[in-house]
Order: structure tokens, then C-alpha cells, then sequence
């Protein structure tokens, strides 16, 4: 028998099957039966043992990684969690609930300052966590750590344990639960490997057994019991040949063209998408700039950075959006300050109209190395309400030398007058992530909402509809950037509603390369319109996934 | 710190692109604990901090160009850490090119 799910990709990959360990509840706060010298020697030891251990694996892993693992070493062995332990076994807690409480108040600090060192609050949780299972002698939480590569299957993911997850170590993902639009679908598609979410029966397969995971089709099984070696060795290259076959530009079946561009925010991932075959950049995140800067960098700065990236893409389209900051992802110099609703607060280009200055100048580099460039420049501004404020952008984008100037779609009120929106600028993209956030009144990093964000729901769908028949009539493109362009079904669909482009991360082009192939206009629009019909998000893709089959013209 | 010690005070600017955090604060983190006198980092007028804690050094939040105290009580030990803090502590010691 073999284990059916839903797949996330068209690939597959065939490895051992590695569980993830439970995660561990916290630790309990009841006083200790040893005294506070034993409580602390015990946590003291758990440190050092720790810190070498990461120490010594730093030793042996590639310079990246060395470099995380080195940190780590020393946050094992931080003067200040050693004294946060010393004080709380003094109070009679445990060891192992005394290195919780130490790190929690280093993890939370760091959180609260986001950018850079928010990262090194999950390099500070994850060492916690090993230390506390050190001392209670389980294993440690987290990703498990193989030196052979693995196809790893959990009950679920969280961001917080895939936030270390090695690179090029996992195969293939299976998850008991999950849907295609959870967190470790998102990874996989990211990260461009075999994905089957909502797998319950895969329970069954036990730690070690060799599986195959065909996201194509859904399916785990045993290789030399479920299915035997040969066939899964022909499946595999199979899926290959296939995903090969379908190469260059994006269009359907019947020619209509639909150019697939890369979301990037550094040089490297403009490598990358050179790599996996886009024909542009749809979406520069800039912010990279920024990042870690206690001012704003020059003009001079900003305008060789862009330079360097447009050169990767001569004669094709890169489209770069201002920089998009806010209380939610807030950068040292703006000095935002927190607030109540981040989402709902001065965000987007709200920021660049309050810091003019900043604005101003990311456009006038922007703008200058636009005439010189052999890439066809785009900026757009994210987070724009109405036609008032994309005009206000648009006009001053031309005033700094833009060729093209464009805005984000992420705002409802800006998809409702999608004709007068449309009117002021030369192109729009739809950033799929925020419109669902703000249609469906469900806050992106709240996890207790998770399941409303779904760029599925007729009513994203109907707004994107919209914003499209403005542009078919206007004959302005109208691209896509979010999450939703990287799902190959929801990719036709949007084809479907009048979407001319789709940009995704590099590892998901590929797929919807591919799936793009298998369709006609006609076809696609039978698919969005059946798909209107539904009543929420999970029925939405359950009429796709159904339909899909009758309609597609290739197989 | 006593008040009967004369503190040395260096002042220093930091010289790594992405500031003292990721690397540059690992690096700056191994560098005192080898020290055999005590030093603490801060900004003019600030609180001072234990540069021996990662956790306290990426807190302080330093970025490029920013103006920086070192203070010990012996002034070589003031004085080799600010300079290491003004160094390019995010370039690669023998390997080129990837220093971003």
C-alpha cells in the first residue's frame, strides 16, 4: 500500500525517513528537590557540553553554517544567560526551568529589536532548547541532524523549527497535517523539493525506512515494500525528464505568452534566477540596502547596488519596489516606533511619504541608473490605498528619471478602483500576501489566523479579477508577486482572471513553467470561473484539483 | 567598575559594513574573552556593557559608522579593542569575495 496526500510540486526524491523529534513543553516552573548548587552544576554542565559539541560541528560544516554554529557555541557559554541561570537556581528552580527563564529574557530582547538580531533570537531559542533537553537526557527538539540527506517527516512544521533547517539536507517534506498553503509548503516550494502535506496514514512508516515521495501525485511509499526499486528509480526519472521537457519562456499551450519573473533581494538570488530560467525580476526587494544601516545609505551607494543587480538582466524586465518598512518590519534609522495594529499603521510607501527624504533618494538612484542600464527598469511602490496616492508616486517616480512606474496592489481599496488606479500608472503588480491579510481582516503573523490566509478564497479572487479586466481593457500588464503565482494551479487560474505575469521564487518556476504548458486560455478561464463559484478557500481548490483534469489540453 | 580605577577610555567608530552583529560581534565576543583584563563597550553617555555576551553585544545594536567607547582599566586592552571595532570585521581573512 502506498500513503496518499496532497503534493506541493511536481518533483520527487527518494531517501531515508527521518521523524521529527516531538517538541518539548516547557519547562515546569515547581521548586527543586536539589539544592541550588546541584540545580546550578547541573545546568553548567549542560552548557559547556553544549558549546563544544556546537563547536566541534562547527568545525566540520560549510563556511555558512560554521558561522551560525560558532555563534551558538558562545551564546552556550554567554556571561550574561550563565549569571540569568546562577540567579534563577538560587531561587530554587530547576536547572533545566532556570536556562528556559535565562535565555526567554535574551530571546525576547533581541525579538523586540526585529532585523538582524530577530534572527539571532531563534539562534538563542534553538541553543536553549538543546541545553534544556541536554539536561533532561531527551532528544534534542528541532530538525535532527544527519550527515547523509533525508526526507523528513513530521506531524507539522513550525517556522521556528525550519528557520535552521540545513541546506540541501532534506530530500523531500511529509507532513501528517498541513495544507498546501502551510508553512512547510511554502518552504518547499521555496526551496524547490518534493512536498506531501495532509499525509495521515504516513505514520506508519518507521524512522530509517527508505520512501519515495512523489509530489506529483501525492503519494509516500516504501521502496522494496510498498513499490520496488526499479519502478521507483523509472518514477524518479520520469518526473525529471518531464519537469525538463518544459523549458524557457513562460506560455500556454496555445502560445499565449506569460512571463515568468524571479523575486529577488540580493545579488545572489539574482544569480539564482538566472539559473532557473526568469525572464526578469518581478519583484526587487530593496530593503537589503538598509538592513543593519543606522542611516540611510547614499545615493551614490544605493545607485552602484542597483547597478550591479540590473546587469544580471540585460533586455529584461526589473522591477524594483521601494522600500517597504513598517512597525512589523521595522528598520533602525526610521526610527517607526512600535505600534498597536503594525499591519494597519505607517507602512509601504505610508513610510516613504513621511520620510520624503528617504523616498527621494532610493528613486533618484534608482532612476539614474535606469538610462544607463541594459535592463528595462521598473519601480513600483508597495502598500499604495488609491489612484490619488499611485499618481503622487508615479509622477514623482518620472520626476527622478523612472522609464516605467508602477504600483503594488495590496490594499482592497486599491483593487476596488482598479480602473482609476490603473488609469495613473504603467503597470501594476498584486502582491497576493497582503490582499488576502487585509481582505480577510486575518493578521499575517498572528498563527491563530493562519488558516484565513488563503489566496484561494473566491474573494482575493474576485479582487484580482478586477484589477485584471482593468488592465486587459486598459492594456496594462498586471502581474502577480505573491505567494499565490508560485502554486502552479492557483498560477492558471490567475492567468484565467486576466493576470499577464507572474513572479516567484526562482525554485518554483519550474513547476509552474510547467503546469502553464498543460493549459489554453479557453481553459483557463473555464478553471477560474468554476473556481468562483466556491464558497471558501478549501472548497475553491478542491473544485480546481477536481476540474483540473477535464480541462487541461496536455496531460 | 570602581571608582578608584582609572579607567581608560577609547574611543572608536565601527568599521564593519553590516555593524557589530552576525560575525563581526562573534568575532569581537572571542577576541575579549582572551583578554586577562576586564573592558566594557557602549555608546558616549550610555550604559556600558560586557563584550564577553554575544546576547548583550548584538542588544547594543551598533551599525556601521557609529561612534563607540571602549573603557579598561589597562589601556593596551582599551586600545587593541577599539581598533579591532574600527577593523572590517565581516571580511573574509583569506577568502575573497564574500563579504556580504
Amino acid at each position: 500500500m502506498t500513503f496518499t496526500g496532497l503534493g506541493v510540486g511536481s518533483s520527487a526524491a527518494i531517501g531515508p525517513a527521518v521523524w521529527m523529534p516531538p517538541p518539548l513543553p516547557d519547562p515546569s516552573e515547581a521548586p527543586s528537590s536539589l539544592t541550588p548548587a546541584e540545580e546550578l552544576e547541573r545546568a553548567n554542565l549542560a552548557l559547556t557540553d553544549v558549546a563544544a559539541e556546537l563547536a566541534q560541528r562547527a568545525s566540520r560544516a560549510d563556511i555558512t553554517g560554521a558561522d551560525v554554529l560558532l555563534a551558538q557555541s558562545l551564546m552556550a557559554r554567554d556571561p550574561v544567560i550563565i549569571e540569568g541561570v546562577q540567579e534563577a537556581t538560587a531561587r530554587g528552580l530547576t536547572a533545566q526551568r532556570a536556562v528556559h527563564e535565562a535565555f526567554a529574557s535574551i530571546v525576547s530582547l533581541l525579538s523586540a529589536l526585529g532585523g538582524t538580531q530577530g534572527a539571532r533570537a531563534a539562534d538563542f531559542a534553538d541553543v536553549s532548547r538543546r541545553v534544556v533537553a541536554r539536561i533532561q537526557g531527551l532528544p534534542v527538539p528541532g530538525v535532527p541532524e544527519r550527515d547523509e540527506p533525508f526526507v523528513l517527516i513530521a506531524h507539522d512544521l513550525a517556522p521556528a523549527d525550519t528557520a535552521l533547517l540545513p541546506e540541501g539536507r532534506v530530500l523531500a517534506f511529509v507532513t501528517v497535517e498541513g495544507s498546501p498553503t502551510s508553512h512547510t509548503a511554502i518552504l518547499a516550494r521555496a526551496k524547490g523539493v518534493p512536498c506531501v502535506v495532509a499525509c495521515d496514514a504516513v505514520v506508519d512508516v518507521a524512522e530509517g525506512e527508505l520512501v519515495l515521495v512523489d509530489a506529483a501525485a501525492g503519494v509516500v511509499a516504501r521502496v522494496g515494500e510498498d513499490i520496488d526499486e526499479e519502478a521507483a528509480a523509472r518514477l524518479l526519472a520520469r518526473r525529471a525528464a518531464r519537469r525538463e521537457a518544459v523549458s524557457g519562456p513562460g506560455r500556454l499551450a496555445d502560445g499565449t505568452a506569460v512571463p515568468l519573473y524571479a523575486n529577488i533581494g540580493s545579488l545572489e538570488d539574482a544569480n539564482r534566477a538566472r539559473e532557473a530560467g526568469a525572464e526578469g525580476v518581478g519583484l526587487l526587494r530593496t530593503e537589503f540596502l538598509y538592513i543593519g544601516a543606522s542611516s540611510a545609505p547614499t545615493v551614490d551607494q544605493q545607485a552602484a547596488e542597483y547597478a550591479e543587480i540590473f546587469a544580471r538582466f540585460p533586455e529584461q524586465v526589473v522591477t524594483a519596489r521601494t522600500l517597504d518598512s513598517g512597525a512589523d518590519k521595522p528598520l533602525s534609522f526610521l526610527n517607526l516606533g512600535p505600534e498597536e495594529n503594525p499591519a494597519l499603521g505607517v507602512r509601504g510607501m505610508r513610510v516613504g511619504k513621511t520620510n520624503l527624504q528617504v523616498l527621494d533618494d532610493q528613486l533618484d538612484a534608482i532612476g539614474r541608473v535606469t538610462a544607463e542600464s541594459s535592463a528595462r527598469v521598473r519601480v513600483m511602490a508597495p502598500m499604495v490605498a488609491d489612484a490619488e496616492e499611485a499618481a503622487w508616486f508615479v509622477e514623482r517616480a518620472r520626476a527622478h528619471g523612472a522609464a516605467e512606474a508602477g504600483v503594488m496592489v495590496e490594499v482592497p481599496a486599491c483593487a476596488l478602483a482598479a480602473d482609476a488606479v490603473i488609469d495613473v500608472v504603467d503597470f501594476v503588480s498584486i502582491g497576493t500576501n497582503d490582499l488576502t491579510q487585509y481582505t480577510m481582516a486575518a493578521d499575517r503573523q498572528h498563527g491563530g489566523v493562519a488558516q484565513y490566509q488563503d489566496p484561494w478564497h473566491p474573494s482575493v479572487l474576485r479582487l484580482i479579477a478586477m484589477v485584471g479586466e482593468a488592465g486587459t481593457r486598459a492594456g496594462k500588464p498586471v502581474g502577480v508577486c505573491g505567494e499565490a503565482a508560485a502554486e502552479p494551479l492557483l498560477a492558471v487560474v490567475l492567468v484565467g482572471i486576466g493576470v499577464t505575469s507572474l513572479s516567484m521564487t526562482p525554485a518554483a518556476l519550474a513547476d509552474v513553467r510547467g503546469e502553464l504548458a498543460r493549459w489554453d486560455l479557453a481553459g483557463a478561464r473555464a478553471l477560474a470561473a468554476a473556481v468562483m463559484t466556491a464558497r471558501g478557500a478549501k472548497e475553491a481548490r478542491g473544485i480546481a484539483t477536481e476540474r483540473a483534469p477535464e480541462l487541461r489540453v496536455a496531460p | 567598575m570602581s571608582d578608584d580605577i582609572t579607567m581608560n577610555r577609547v574611543e572608536t567608530i565601527v568599521g564593519s559594513r553590516h555593524g557589530l552583529h552576525a560575525r563581526p560581534a562573534a568575532r569581537v565576543v572571542e577576541f575579549c574573552r582572551g583578554l586577562d583584563h576586564a573592558v566594557t563597550i557602549g555608546r558616549e553617555g550610555g550604559p556600558q556593557i560586557n563584550p564577553k555576551s554575544l546576547a548583550m553585544l548584538l542588544a547594543l545594536d551598533a551599525n556601521f559608522g557609529e561612534s563607540l567607547v571602549v573603557e579598561s582599566a589597562d589601556p593596551e586592552t582599551a586600545a587593541r579593542l577599539a581598533e579591532l571595532i574600527a577593523g572590517e570585521l565581516d571580511r573574509d581573512e583569506g577568502v575573497e569575495g564574500s563579504d556580504s
